[in-house]
């Protein structure tokens, strides 16, 4: 008789394994209908209003406050080594590698993740997704096709929109607080601004987009427990995709600089 | 006799027998020319004989269930299920709460797959197709909700056409006569198109529901618990509507419901469910009849 730690160790590494490969199936299945064109526009140009558009307001102020947050912690710490020049290159750098996409997506997971889990889940429990499937609906390409597709468009266009805001709310703090000359400032972003920073971060944002999706959708298709079970599984899609995040993000810092 | 086809047998074939009326097909399984007792019983049916079985399989036959097991982590919800359900009539499935009539329901529209056992729609075994292939039935099955499962973010008018929006079964521009023309079927108010399923009260919610499950003009409806929650009234209303709809539609109707009531004004045949087993099947008169202690404690309701 194995001790009942052992047991309750087993039920969890099978149920991680088989809730992994039934989120890889559901990935794998979505981008079936994506690229066979298998889902309705309308629904999708509906999701990218919602998404996107709605989302410009809350990333941008808060990518313009984590722009001022780190001209501000690192101004004082580079003026005492004399290099105050270097608050623009750092500023832009951080915001095209990580912050932008990082703190986007983590917005996203509140925001659209949370969403997605909840108002799939709802449905789940109200039999509304059986009553797809009764109506020969497809649930994927129904409720996850135009969520997961619209985010993966919209995700990338906000980490922009986060890139710009931020280095905005760098070159305020140190324009209007520390009194660094503006077309230095500019100057100096300009001449650390790389493309492949740029499109790093955009490719990390496609790959936390997908993360952000499926995990929102999966947790919403298999949530079980009535309304209880739908605040149960919304917390725990949050959690989940923001721990995905943060850790395919190390791992994609570490992929991209041995590429380039 | 006219009702019976000729034994067709090709040179070196084995004899295979037919009979119309009861849908019966005879064809020996062995290679040796002998008969073993069933072919027997067929050719006996063949030539005249009446032949007493159970469970008749007919040509009115249009859902059988055939020994049909389902549990759920470990309990048995559904034990040795056998029904035959006839083309045109209501089929009501009666049974306390809890013992497994929705359940029932779901493995007929192929929702769910049971442990065991076999589910035939119109004498085709759907129990073992792929998702791709049942939609292929589903297109013939509608399935009215207990709780009507309308989409709560859609009106009642997108309700009721979503189905032809995504199977692309009908132009855009004809949506809004159509999503009327049912509402008018189910005696649903012109004024409520444009209204969200929470602004509706249960009564209409059911009436829209099945709105929209007419829209793909089902040949079989399955209605589950469609008057729990309704006031007498409105109990009564929508056993009306499953009548009409059954007489003007021609369509075959499976109702579960634990309303001895309701069930009764609307069933020409009836299933009693106990404890996952189907305990009584024959007409709604039989089963007011039925001397089974069971049956006479859930009509007296004394369960």
């Amino acid at each position: 008789m194995s001790p009942n730690w052992i047991k309750q160790l087993d039920k969890k590494l099978i149920g991680f394994i088989s809730n992994t490969g039934e989120a890889l199936i559901l990935l794998a299945e979505s981008l079936v209908y994506i690229f066979t064109f298998s889902f309705k526009k309308y629904p999708l140009l509906l999701k990218i209003r919602d998404i996107g558009v709605g989302s410009i307001p809350i990333v941008g102020l808060i990518s313009l406050f984590v722009g001022m947050v780190l001209a501000l912690q690192i101004q004082d710490e580079l003026g005492r080594l004399g290099a105050r020049s270097l608050v623009a290159k750092i500023v832009c750098v951080s915001m095209l590698r990580e912050l932008g996409p990082i703190f986007a997506s983590l917005m996203m997971v509140g925001r659209i993740g949370a969403r997605f889990t909840a108002e799939i889940g709802s449905m789940q429990v109200t039999e509304q997704i059986r009553a797809l499937r009764a109506l020969n609906i497809n649930p994927i390409s129904f409720l996850v096709v135009p969520r997961g597709l619209a985010l993966a468009i919209c995700l990338p266009a906000l980490v922009l929109i986060a890139d710009f805001t931020g280095i905005l709310g760098g070159y305020g703090i140190a324009v209007f607080h520390k009194n660094i000359s503006s077309s230095a400032y500019i100057a100096a972003t300009l001449d650390a601004f790389e493309l492949k920073d740029l499109f790093s971060g955009l490719l990390k944002a496609e790959v936390f987009a997908v993360i952000i999706a499926v995990v929102g959708c999966f947790k919403g298709l298999t949530t079980v427990g009535g309304t209880e079970g739908v605040g149960r599984f919304t917390t725990n899609s949050v959690v989940t995709a923001s721990t995905l995040i943060l850790i395919s993000d190390f791992f994609l810092t570490k992929l991209f600089s041995l590429i380039v | 006799m006219s009702a019976i086809s000729s034994p067709r047998r090709k040179p070196g074939s084995r004899p295979e027998f037919s009979n119309k009326v009861t849908g019966f097909r005879l064809q020996p399984c062995r290679n040796d020319g002998q008969l073993e007792l069933g072919d027997w019983l067929g050719l006996l049916e063949f030539v005249g004989f009446a032949i007493e079985t159970n469970e008749p399989i007919t040509e009115r036959t249009l859902i059988r269930i055939e020994e049909l097991y389902k549990s759920y982590d470990g309990a048995m919800v559904l034990s040795d299920i056998n029904l035959h359900i006839p083309t045109g009539g209501i089929f009501v499935v009666l049974g306390e709460s809890g013992v497994g009539k929705s359940v029932l329901l779901r493995q007929i529209i192929g929702l769910e797959k049971p442990d065991s056992g076999r589910v035939y729609i119109n004498q085709e075994e759907i129990t073992n197709l792929r998702e791709k292939d049942l939609r292929r039935v589903r297109d013939k099955i509608g399935l009215l909700f207990q709780e009507s499962a309308l989409f709560d973010f859609m009106t009642v008018g997108e309700n009721i056409v979503l189905p032809l929006y995504e199977h692309n079964r009908l132009p855009e521009a004809d949506f809004h006569a159509r999503a009327l023309k049912k509402m008018a079927e189910v005696h649903l108010e012109a004024g409520k198109i444009n209204k969200y399923p929470n602004e509706l009260s249960g009564g209409m919610k059911k009436r829209a529901a099945l709105a929209r499950t007419l829209s793909m003009e089902p040949q079989i409806i399955l209605y589950d618990e469609p008057t729990a929650g309704l006031d007498p009234g409105k109990t009564n209303s929508i056993c009306k509507l499953i009548k009409s709809l059954q007489s003007d539609q021609g369509t075959t109707s499976v109702v579960v419901t634990h309303d001895l009531e309701a069930a009764l004004k609307i069933a020409d045949f009836v299933a009693f469910l106990h404890k996952g087993r189907v305990v009584f099947q024959g007409t709604a008169d039989e089963f007011q009849q039925a001397d089974t202690e069971i049956i006479q404690k859930f009509i007296k309701g004394e369960n």
